[in-house]
């Protein structure tokens, strides 16, 4: 440990030297630029999330189309739904308890969400303009492959809640029990028994029995309702509610993601004749690690007719029939107790119909070991798309050592 | 489908032959990423305690054991899901003369709300 700490003194002293020569990089790379929308047929579509239906079952599925239908009658301007078959096909997969499920049958169909747009407007600025309006429809899909475990943290809180949750309960029969009806309740369902057991006249029995069924439904009822008001009050309550509301699943392991979506448009507002007019797909994954350790992340991302080429800086593509492949990877390591950050981010991108643009890479690497008194000693290395990769040579953009308060560790001269 | 938007609690009576074929309930938590408990008795007979989550094709009895008697179930749904202040419970028997389908729900007033439901079935033959 010694010998790596008389090393990163001399590499920083070292560093100051270069450093007056130096032209300082941006060290960071933003992943999110890859990153796929959370509904990507909406998002290629230009609609908004808040204006997307989200239907847990076919007959609000079916009611939210006949509202914006006005009852089957006339097509909408716009209209958006998101579907989680898994409230149709295994709704018992919902409850947070299946939520910490790696099998992938499980995994698949919690994460499956199907997306389904119309829009019937004319383009941008021009949107009411009824001569330009055209049909287009997105439709998505969105699951994952590999899902992770909780973290250890998320299984300590989750196991607190069940814990607290179990107290709840007792605690709810118990104020069920001490209610001044509950009693009568027992009474009402004995009364009902005897109906069954003893000789009676049939029409008299099935009177009473209505009778009956009509108490025990108001007795239970006001029992529920008041045993809720109380328990409102218990401690227990307020403990399961802080646990609740602080909730947050992390998760440590493998995890792999996949999501793509399309836009189909129809010329003349004709169904029978589609054209697609702009596609892509995310394949994401990676390793998470937890707090102090390895984590990963690799995106692949594929468009077809995307609004923007990302790898053509200066605009000299014109986007029709282009598609693009783009790729990212980010590698963060936590070690010696956090002491020792290391952190590398690299973005791949091509136009892959066109021989125009030539792909390119851009990295940076950036490492940061903490000797103790709030200072930091830190070294970046980058390679950018441009300059660096034309003349064909890596280069080490800035090594520096902060003597610093915080943590920041910004390259400047 | 007995839909009982806002109601926490679900009276009924559900109608066996007195044969030895078995009565199945299901119990459904929801929505999506809530958490449940719950306990269901037979009369005064604890089935199945501190149940965590949904509970499917659960055995309460044969037609013949359950008839004449009333099953309870009690559950304490806690709201978690930072995307939904619902919480669901839907539930169903089957094996008896006809399924039966019902779900209730409510909306909890604050983030981390508990809400606690009762079910009460009256098994019995069909009256004559």
């Amino acid at each position: 440990m010694k010998k790596i700490f008389i090393l990163l003194v001399i590499i920083a002293a070292w560093s100051n030297q270069l450093l007056a020569q130096g032209t300082p990089i941006d060290t960071t790379i933003n992943l999110d630029v890859l990153k796929s929308p959370a509904s990507p047929a909406f998002n290629m579509l230009g609609l908004s999330p808040s204006d997307v239906e989200r239907p847990t079952d076919v007959n609000a599925f079916a009611l939210s189309l006949q509202n914006s239908t006005k009852n089957f009658t006339t097509l909408p301007n716009s209209y958006a739904v998101e579907i989680a078959p898994v409230y149709i096909v295994k709704k018992s997969l919902i409850s947070l308890d299946k939520f910490n499920s790696t099998k992938f049958g499980d995994v698949f169909l919690q994460s499956l969400v199907l997306s389904i747009g119309y829009t019937h407007v004319g383009p941008e600025g021009m949107e009411d303009v009824d001569s330009l309006r055209q049909s287009k429809m997105g439709i998505g899909i969105r699951f994952a492959i590999v899902r992770p475990k909780f973290s250890a943290k998320t299984s300590q809180t989750y196991n607190d809640l069940i814990a607290q949750q179990k107290v709840l309960l007792k605690d709810y029969l118990k104020i069920k029990g001490e209610n001044p009806d509950a009693k009568e309740l027992q009474l009402t369902k004995d009364s009902i028994k005897a109906l069954f057991t003893t000789p009676m006249d049939a029409e008299k029995r099935k009177s009473e029995l209505e009778r009956l069924n009509l108490k025990r439904a108001a007795l239970v009822e006001s029992i529920n309702e008041a045993g809720n008001t109380l328990l409102a009050d218990r401690e227990a309550f307020n403990t399961v509610k802080k646990i609740a509301s602080d909730f947050k699943i992390e998760r440590t392991g493998a995890f792999l993601d996949f999501s793509a979506g399309m836009v189909l448009d129809f010329p003349y507002d004709r169904f029978s004749n589609s054209t697609v007019s702009k596609a892509g797909a995310w394949l994401t994954g990676g390793y998470e690690g937890g707090n102090n350790g390895l984590s990963i992340m690799g995106i692949n991302r594929f468009l077809f007719q995307p609004d923007k080429v990302f790898a053509d800086d200066n605009n000299v593509l014109a986007t029709k029939n282009i598609s693009t492949y783009d790729a990212g990877l980010r590698l963060l390591y936590n070690g010696l107790a956090g002491r020792f950050v290391l952190s590398t981010e690299a973005i791949y991108r091509s136009v892959i119909s066109k021989s125009t643009i030539d792909p390119s890479w851009r990295l940076v690497f950036n490492t940061e070991y903490d000797i103790g008194t709030n200072k930091k000693i830190t070294f970046a290395f980058g390679r950018n798309f441009d300059g660096t990769t034309t003349k064909g040579g890596n280069l080490v953009a800035a090594l520096n050592f902060i003597s610093s308060f915080g943590s920041a560790r910004k390259i400047s001269n | 489908m007995a839909d009982l938007k806002s109601r926490t609690s679900l009276t009924d009576e559900y109608i066996v032959n007195g044969g030895n074929g078995e009565v199945i309930i299901d119990l459904i938590i929801g929505a999506m990423g809530q958490s449940g408990i719950s306990i269901i008795k037979l009369d005064s007979v604890v089935l199945a305690d501190e149940i965590i989550g949904s509970l499917v094709g659960f055995v309460i009895g044969t037609n013949k054991e359950v008839e004449n008697k009333f099953l309870t179930v009690t559950t304490i749904i806690t709201d978690v899901s930072k995307d939904s202040d619902v919480t669901s419970l839907d539930f169903a028997i089957k094996g008896g003369n006809q399924p039966f389908k019902a779900k209730m729900e409510r909306a909890v007033q604050g983030e981390g709300d508990s809400v606690a439901y009762d079910i009460d079935i009256f098994f019995h033959q069909q009256l004559l």
